[in-house]
C-alpha cells in the first residue's frame, strides 16, 4: 500500500475510532456519505463537558456551533448541576430545530417522495411520511418548551449563585473560550 | 419415607473437609490492583480490513520461525498476499526458492521484520483491522522478537511479546486461559497518545486494544469441539480443504509454499464462514472477538436480551447470605458404587440436567428479575422434611419449593462432604454421613436426599426461601440464530424450557430431511444445546482467581452471622453473571434426581455401578432374569415422566443411552444388546458388550488419568493383538491406546486377573511416560530457564511445547527449592523423538539434569490404574472389589477449611500433577487454629520431645518453639503433630509393655543375684537399676534392649 493510501486510511480509523462506530450517520440530516464530512461536537459546550460528545456531519456542527455561541455565558468557573442541566436542555433545544430545520428542507426539495408522477406511495412509504409528520409535530411542539426549561434553568442557577457565594475573581474569559 | 434397607452407619472418621466461601476485600475495593487504568475503546468493532497469517516453524525444539504466509482483505476482497521469512532460519537456497515462488505468483516478499512493521501493525493496529490465526499465541510469539512477564493488574501470568524495535509500537500481551482460548490485546504505546488538538479540546482517545480472532476458540464457542484446521474446514465445508505435507522442517520446495499458502486460504474461508455464522446469532452487542468460549455466548444471548446481571440490580444483598450460599455449594456427584466387578447393567442419563433442573425450580424468573427477596421459612422447611411424601418429588410444581437453603446441624445425616480422604492431597466430594459439631448451610434439596437415605430428616436450625423479584423492565426478545421462528421472549417464556422444546422440533425436522438442509438442522440444534448448557450453571458460579502480588486484608463469609478478617494472596473475583443462588439450586436439585434414581434402584431389588453428575449406571443382581431387569429400569424411567417440564419432548428425563444399543454396520439401531460395566474409581469406568467368546467389545470409556500423556503409539502403528474398536475414536476423542488399554485391563477383569495384572505390561509401553503441554505461563517457561541462556533466536519461546516426565518408583529423591525432600519433576524442550528429550531433562525446580534411569515408564506410570482406589468410600481401596459403602465423616470447627475455586489451574495441575498451591485458601475457622495449636502443644508436653520428632519429622527444637508458642506454626504441620496421636500412643504403650517386663525380668534376676552384678551385667549405675525397680524410674530403650528377648 502507498505511504499516502495508508496515512489517510490510519487517519480514517482513527477518526472512525472518535466517532464509536464505522458508519457513521448524522443526527440532523442522515448524512453517511463520506467519513471525512463529520467533525466531533460537544455537546454541552467544551467548558460544560468535554467528554460529552457526538458525531455531526461539518454543516450541521457549525451550525450548532454557532447556535451554541449564543447561549448565556457560564455564570462561574465551576458550573453547578442545575446550570449544566439548562445548558443540556439548550442544546437539545438546538438539535431538535436542528432535525425540524432539516425535514423541512427534505420536504421542500421532495427528497422522500415518489420520483415518477405516476408511481404511488407503498403502504410503508406512506407510514414512513407519517411517522415523519409526528415526529416533526413533535420536535416542534417540545423543542421551545426543552429551550424555556433550559433558560428558567440558568436564571436560578444564576440567582443562586448570586444568593450563596460572592462572584469568584477568575481569568477565565467565557468570552473567549465559552 | 424410610428406605428398605438401612444400612448400618460406619463408626466416624476424621478428615479435613474443605468448604467454599465468598471472599472480598476489605473496604470498598481501594485494593482491587486490577482495575485497568484507562476505559475500553468507545468503537468495539473492527473496521472491514482482515489480515490472516500463518507461520511456519523448524520442527526442533526450538520451532523456530521459518516463512509465513498471509492475506490482507478489505472486507472479502483481498488486498494484499505475500510471504515473510526469517534471515537466521533459512538457507540461501531456501530463500532463493521462497523468492522465485513469491515473484512467479505476484506476491509480496517480506523480511519477518518489514512484514510486522508494515503489514502486521498497519493493517491490525493503525486501520484496526481483524488479526486472524489458528493457534494465535503460537504464532505471535513467532513474530516477536523479544518477550517479558506482562505486568497489568489484569493480565498476570501473562506473556508481554516485544514486537518491533520501534519504540513507538504497542506490545502484545497474550494470557492463556486454557488450549482452547488466550486473552491477546495491544499494549498502550510508548508515546504521546494525545495529540494537542485532542488535549485542547479534552477529548479521551482510548488506548487501541486490537481484534484478535484466534479460528481455535470461536470454532470451539461455536461449535463446542476441538478442531485443527483441517477438521474445522471439513465441518464447515469450505472451498479449500487443507492439504498435507511431510516437508515440515526440511528444506523449502514449491510443494510445501503451496500447502502454506493453502493453510492461509483455508484459515481465511473458514473465519469467514464462522463469522458468518456467528452474524445469525444476530448478537449485536457482542463482536466476534469477544467471544472466548460456550459460556461467552451464553452471556451474550443474556445481554442481547438486555438482561442485567444480578449483581447489579441488587448491590446491597447481603454479603454474609451470599456466603451461606457459597458454603452450601457443590459440583456434580460422581462416584463408583460397585466397584471392579464385571455386572450386566443398563447405562441411562437425564435429559439436558442442568437446564431441566433449572426449568423445574423455575430459576429463569431470578434471571431476569430486578433482585432476589428471601424470607425466614424454619418453621415451614421443618413441616416439609418431616411429612414429605416419595410421591411429592414428582410433582412439576414441588420444584420451586426447593428454592431454599437450609442451615443444619448434621448427625450421621447424608451429605455432600468435601474432604481430604485418606490423607490425600486433593479435596473430592463424597455423599457420605456426616456429624459435625458445627452447623452447616446445605440446600433443601440435599436435606431431601439425606431423608431418602437415612430415614429421617436432619435438624434444621435455620431456613431462608428465596422469591424473584419482578423481571426487569428492559428486556428485549430475541431470535435464536436469527431465526423468527425460534424467538425467545424473556418475560414470557422459560428460556431453558423453549430453548430444548425448540432443539427438539429441529431434532424432529432432521430426522425426516437429508443431506443440506439436514446438516443446518443440525448444526442449529447443536447451538441450542450449547446454548442451554451455557446459561444453565457456570455462568452463575463463574470466579476468575487473581494472585496479589502481597497477601491483602479480606472479609470472608462463610456462613457465620459476621464475616472473618483474613489475609490472602489470592482473590477470586465474581464473573458478569454471578449468582450463587441459581448455581447451588441447581447443583443440589442434580444430586437430588440421581439419589432418588438411586431409591429407585434399591427399592426395585437393582443395584448401580456408577454415577457420573447426570448419568447413572444401573446393574442387575446376579440371580435375575434380563427381560426383568430391563423391565424394572423402564419402569424406573417411567417414574421421571411426570417430572418432564417440556412440550415437545414427551420422553422420561431418564433415558436409556445408545450405549445399550445394538451396532449393526456401524450404527445404533433401536434394540437393545446386553450391556456390561465395569468400574474402577470416579471417573474410570467403561462400558461393554460381550461377543460369542466372552471376548469385550467396548462400547465407551474415559481417557481420565490417562489423556495428559502423549500416545505411546498412535492408530496406525497399534499392535495387531489389540482389536479394532467398534466405537469411533474420533467422535468419542479418545486415543487408540486409550481404548486398548482399557481392553486389556476389562479383558483381565473378565478372566478375574485383574489385581495380579499389570495391564501396560506390553512392549509398547516400555519406554518414558511423557505429557506435552505449551509453556503457556512464565512460571512454566521458567522450569528450562537453565537451557535458554542463549540468544533469543535460540531459545525454547512461550506458547513452545515442552515434555514433563515422571520420576520412576526407584528414582531417588532430592532437596527441593523449599529444602523439603521430594520426587524428581523432570521436564525438557519438545523433541518429536521422546527418547531424545529425555535425554536432556532437567528438574523443574533445582535445574538439576535427571539421569534417564530416574524416569517412569508408561509401565509404571500405569501400574496402578486399574486399581485406582475410591478413597471417598469405605470398601474402595485398590485391592477391595464390590460395594463401596459410606463413610461416616465426625469433624469439629479445627477439620474445616475455608476454600476458593477447586479447579483453579486446572489444565496446568491435569498435565503437570497437582499443585496445593493453586487453590486459593482462606484459612480456618475462627479459633481453630488457636484450638489446633493447643491440641499439638498438649500433645508435645505429654509425650518426649525426641519420640515426638521421630514420629513427626519435625525438629526438636521446632518443637520446643511450638510448645512455647513462639512458633508461626502453619496448619499442616499442626495437623502433622495432631495426626500423630494414635501412633505416639501406640508406642508409649509398647514401651509401658516392655518396661513392665523389664522390672518383672529385673526381679527374677534380684533373687540368684545382687542388684550391683545386675547393674554392672547391664551397664548402668545400681543406684539408678534401684530406681527402676521400684518403679519411680522409667528404664531407657538402651536398657530394655539389654534384657534377654526383648
Amino acid at each position: 500500500m502507498k505511504n499516502h493510501d495508508h496515512k489517510s486510511e490510519r487517519r480514517k480509523q482513527r477518526r472512525l475510532e472518535d466517532f464509536g462506530t464505522n458508519h457513521p450517520i448524522c443526527l440532523g440530516c442522515l448524512f453517511d456519505d463520506d467519513w471525512s464530512g463529520f467533525e466531533i461536537h460537544h455537546l454541552l459546550g467544551r467548558f460544560f463537558n468535554a467528554y460529552f460528545t457526538w458525531y455531526f456531519c461539518s454543516n450541521c456542527h457549525d451550525w450548532l456551533s454557532e447556535r451554541q455561541k449564543l447561549h448565556p455565558k457560564p455564570i462561574s468557573k465551576t458550573p453547578t448541576i442545575v446550570e449544566i442541566a439548562g445548558h443540556a436542555l439548550l442544546n437539545l433545544a438546538d438539535i431538535f430545530a436542528l432535525i425540524v430545520w432539516k425535514l423541512q428542507l427534505r420536504r421542500l426539495r421532495h427528497v422522500d417522495q415518489p420520483k415518477h408522477p405516476k408511481s404511488k406511495d407503498t403502504l410503508e412509504q406512506r407510514e414512513f411520511g407519517l411517522f415523519i409528520h409526528v415526529l416533526e409535530s413533535f420536535l416542534i411542539y417540545v423543542e421551545p418548551q426543552f429551550r424555556n426549561l433550559g433558560i428558567q434553568l440558568i436564571d436560578e442557577a444564576n440567582r443562586l449563585a448570586t444568593l450563596l457565594i460572592a462572584p469568584e475573581k477568575s481569568n477565565h474569559d467565557p468570552e473567549r473560550h465559552p | 419415607m424410610t428406605p428398605k434397607d438401612t444400612p448400618e452407619i460406619p463408626p466416624s472418621q476424621r478428615f479435613p473437609v474443605a468448604v467454599r466461601v465468598f471472599v472480598e476485600f476489605e473496604g470498598k475495593g481501594s485494593k482491587r490492583k486490577w482495575r485497568k487504568a484507562f476505559t475500553p475503546p468507545r468503537n468495539k468493532t473492527p473496521s472491514e480490513w482482515t489480515l490472516v497469517f500463518d507461520c511456519e516453524t523448524t520442527v526442533d525444539r526450538f520451532q523456530r520461525l521459518r516463512f509465513g504466509t498471509y492475506r490482507v482483505y478489505q472486507g472479502n476482497e483481498i488486498r494484499e498476499e505475500g510471504l515473510f521469512y526469517e534471515t537466521n532460519a533459512l538457507t540461501a537456497a531456501d530463500l532463493r526458492v521462497i523468492q522465485a515462488f513469491a515473484k512467479k505468483r505476484g506476491l509480496e516478499f517480506r523480511e519477518r521484520e518489514d512484514f510486522v512493521e508494515n503489514v502486521f501493525f498497519h493493517f491490525g493496529y493503525d486501520f484496526r483491522g481483524t488479526i486472524v490465526g489458528l493457534n494465535l499465541s503460537f504464532d505471535i510469539s513467532r513474530l516477536a522478537i523479544g518477550h517479558d512477564t506482562a505486568r497489568s493488574a489484569d493480565m498476570q501470568d501473562a506473556f508481554s511479546f516485544l514486537m518491533s524495535k520501534n519504540g513507538f509500537r504497542p506490545r502484545i500481551q497474550i494470557k492463556y486461559l486454557s488450549q482452547r482460548s488466550a486473552f491477546i490485546k495491544f499494549t498502550a504505546p510508548h508515546l504521546q497518545y494525545k495529540g494537542r488538538s485532542a488535549h485542547r479540546n479534552k477529548r479521551r482517545r482510548p488506548i487501541r486494544r486490537g481484534y484478535f480472532v484466534d479460528l481455535k476458540t470461536i470454532a470451539a464457542a461455536l461449535t463446542s469441539k476441538s478442531h485443527s484446521l483441517e477438521s474445522l474446514a471439513k465441518y464447515l465445508r469450505v472451498r479449500h480443504r487443507k492439504l498435507k505435507t511431510t516437508e515440515h522442517g526440511k528444506a523449502i520446495t514449491e510443494k510445501y509454499l503451496i500447502y502454506s499458502m493453502r493453510d492461509v486460504e483455508t484459515t481465511s474461508e473458514c473465519f469467514m464462514a464462522l463469522r458468518d455464522q456467528y452474524k445469525k446469532h444476530g448478537l449485536t452487542k457482542t463482536e466476534l472477538h469477544e467471544i472466548y468460549s460456550e459460556a461467552s455466548l451464553g452471556k451474550s444471548y443474556l445481554k442481547q436480551m438486555n438482561i442485567l446481571p444480578w449483581r447489579e440490580c441488587q448491590k446491597d444483598f447481603p454479603n454474609e447470605l451470599i456466603g451461606a450460599i457459597m458454603t452450601s455449594y457443590h459440583g456434580g456427584r460422581s462416584e463408583v458404587h460397585q466397584r471392579r466387578d464385571v455386572a450386566r447393567a443398563i447405562y441411562g442419563d437425564f435429559l439436558a440436567q442442568y437446564p431441566t433442573m433449572c426449568s423445574w425450580l423455575k430459576l429463569w424468573d431470578f434471571v431476569i428479575a430486578e433482585g432476589v427477596d428471601w424470607h425466614d421459612s424454619t418453621d415451614d422447611t421443618r413441616r416439609l422434611l418431616e411429612s414429605f411424601s416419595f410421591s411429592d418429588l414428582q410433582r412439576l410444581d414441588f420444584g420451586p419449593r426447593l428454592r431454599t437453603i437450609v442451615q443444619v446441624a448434621p448427625d450421621a445425616d447424608v451429605f455432600p462432604v468435601r474432604a481430604s480422604y485418606e490423607g490425600e492431597s486433593q479435596f473430592t466430594i463424597g455423599l457420605n454421613y456426616l456429624t459435625s459439631a458445627v452447623p452447616r448451610w446445605a440446600t433443601l434439596a440435599d436435606c431431601f436426599v439425606s431423608a431418602l437415605h437415612t430415614g429421617k430428616a436432619p435438624k434444621v436450625l435455620k431456613a431462608f426461601s428465596f422469591s424473584p423479584r419482578k423481571p426487569q423492565s428492559r428486556l428485549l426478545p430475541v431470535a435464536i440464530l436469527g431465526n423468527p421462528d425460534y424467538l425467545v421472549d424473556p418475560a414470557k417464556d422459560d428460556f431453558y424450557r423453549r430453548l430444548i422444546d425448540l432443539r427438539t422440533q429441529i431434532k424432529q425436522q432432521a430426522k425426516a430431511t437429508k443431506g443440506d438442509e439436514k446438516d443446518r438442522l443440525e448444526t442449529e440444534q447443536l447451538a441450542l444445546k450449547i446454548l442451554a448448557n451455557a446459561t444453565s450453571y457456570g455462568i452463575f458460579v463463574e470466579l476468575n482467581v487473581h494472585q496479589l502480588a502481597k497477601r491483602q486484608k479480606m472479609l470472608r463469609y462463610d456462613g457465620d452471622e459476621k464475616p472473618t478478617p483474613i489475609l490472602s494472596d489470592k482473590y477470586e473475583q465474581p464473573g458478569a453473571y454471578y449468582n450463587p443462588l441459581l448455581a447451588t439450586l441447581s447443583t443440589g436439585a442434580a444430586r437430588l434426581m440421581l439419589s432418588i434414581a438411586e431409591r429407585l434402584i434399591q427399592d426395585a431389588g437393582l443395584n448401580w455401578s456408577f454415577c457420573d453428575t447426570d448419568s447413572m449406571c444401573i446393574t442387575k443382581p446376579t440371580n435375575m432374569a434380563d427381560k426383568v431387569f430391563e423391565k424394572k429400569v423402564r419402569t424406573i424411567c417411567d417414574w421421571f415422566l411426570l417430572l418432564n417440564p417440556y412440550s415437545k419432548n414427551k420422553e422420561p428425563l431418564f433415558k436409556i443411552e445408545k450405549e445399550n444399543q445394538r451396532i449393526v454396520a456401524g450404527r445404533e439401531i433401536d434394540k437393545l444388546e446386553p450391556l456390561f460395566c465395569y468400574a474402577i474409581s470416579d471417573k474410570r469406568y467403561s462400558l461393554l458388550n460381550l461377543d460369542k467368546h466372552n471376548r469385550p467389545i467396548l462400547r465407551r470409556v474415559l481417557s481420565h488419568g490417562l489423556g495428559h500423556l502423549l500416545p505411546p503409539y498412535k492408530n496406525k502403528t497399534a499392535p495387531r493383538e489389540f482389536p479394532k474398536p467398534v466405537i469411533d475414536l474420533k467422535k468419542s476423542g479418545i486415543e487408540r491406546w486409550v481404548h486398548d488399554f482399557w481392553y486389556r485391563i476389562v479383558s483381565a477383569a473378565l478372566s478375574g486377573a485383574d489385581t495380579e495384572i499389570n495391564p501396560a505390561d506390553h512392549r509398547c509401553f516400555y519406554k518414558p511416560a511423557a505429557s506435552r503441554y505449551h509453556a503457556s505461563k512464565p512460571a512454566i517457561l521458567a522450569w528450562i530457564k537453565q537451557s535458554n541462556q542463549v540468544p533469543y533466536d535460540e531459545q525454547v519461546r512461550p506458547f513452545n511445547f515442552l515434555l514433563a516426565f515422571q520420576a520412576g518408583p526407584d528414582a531417588p529423591k532430592r532437596r527441593g527449592t523449599n529444602g523439603e525432600m521430594g520426587p524428581y519433576r523432570p521436564v525438557a524442550p519438545y523433541d518429536t523423538d521422546i527418547m531424545k528429550a529425555a535425554a536432556h531433562c532437567v528438574d523443574r525446580e533445582t535445574g538439576e539434569p535427571v539421569p534417564m534411569e530416574y524416569l517412569a515408564s508408561y509401565y509404571e506410570v500405569l501400574a496402578g490404574y486399574h486399581l485406582h482406589s475410591e478413597s471417598k468410600f469405605l470398601n474402595g481401596q485398590h485391592r477391595d472389589r464390590g460395594v463401596t459403602l459410606r463413610r461416616h465423616i465426625g469433624i469439629d470447627d479445627t477439620d474445616i477449611h475455608f476454600v476458593g475455586k477447586e479447579v483453579n489451574e486446572f489444565e496446568v495441575q491435569y498435565y503437570f500433577g497437582f499443585d496445593p498451591d493453586a487453590q486459593p485458601d482462606f484459612g480456618l475457622a475462627e479459633g481453630a487454629l488457636a484450638k489446633l495449636l493447643s491440641k499439638a502443644q498438649e500433645i508435645i508436653r505429654r509425650y518426649k520431645l525426641n519420640i515426638v520428632s521421630k514420629e513427626t519429622r519435625i525438629s526438636t527444637r521446632y518443637l520446643r518453639k511450638i510448645r512455647t508458642g513462639s512458633a508461626n506454626v502453619s496448619v499442616a504441620m499442626l495437623r502433622r503433630i495432631e495426626a500423630s496421636v494414635s501412633a505416639l500412643e501406640a508406642r508409649q504403650q509398647n514401651q509401658s509393655m516392655l518396661a513392665r517386663k523389664f522390672v518383672e525380668w529385673c526381679h527374677e534376676q534380684c533373687e540368684t543375684q545382687s542388684i550391683r552384678e545386675l547393674a554392672g551385667k547391664l551397664k548402668t549405675d545400681h543406684a539408678n537399676l534401684d530406681k527402676i525397680i521400684k518403679g519411680r524410674r522409667l528404664p531407657s530403650s538402651r536398657i530394655i534392649g539389654m534384657m534377654p528377648h526383648s
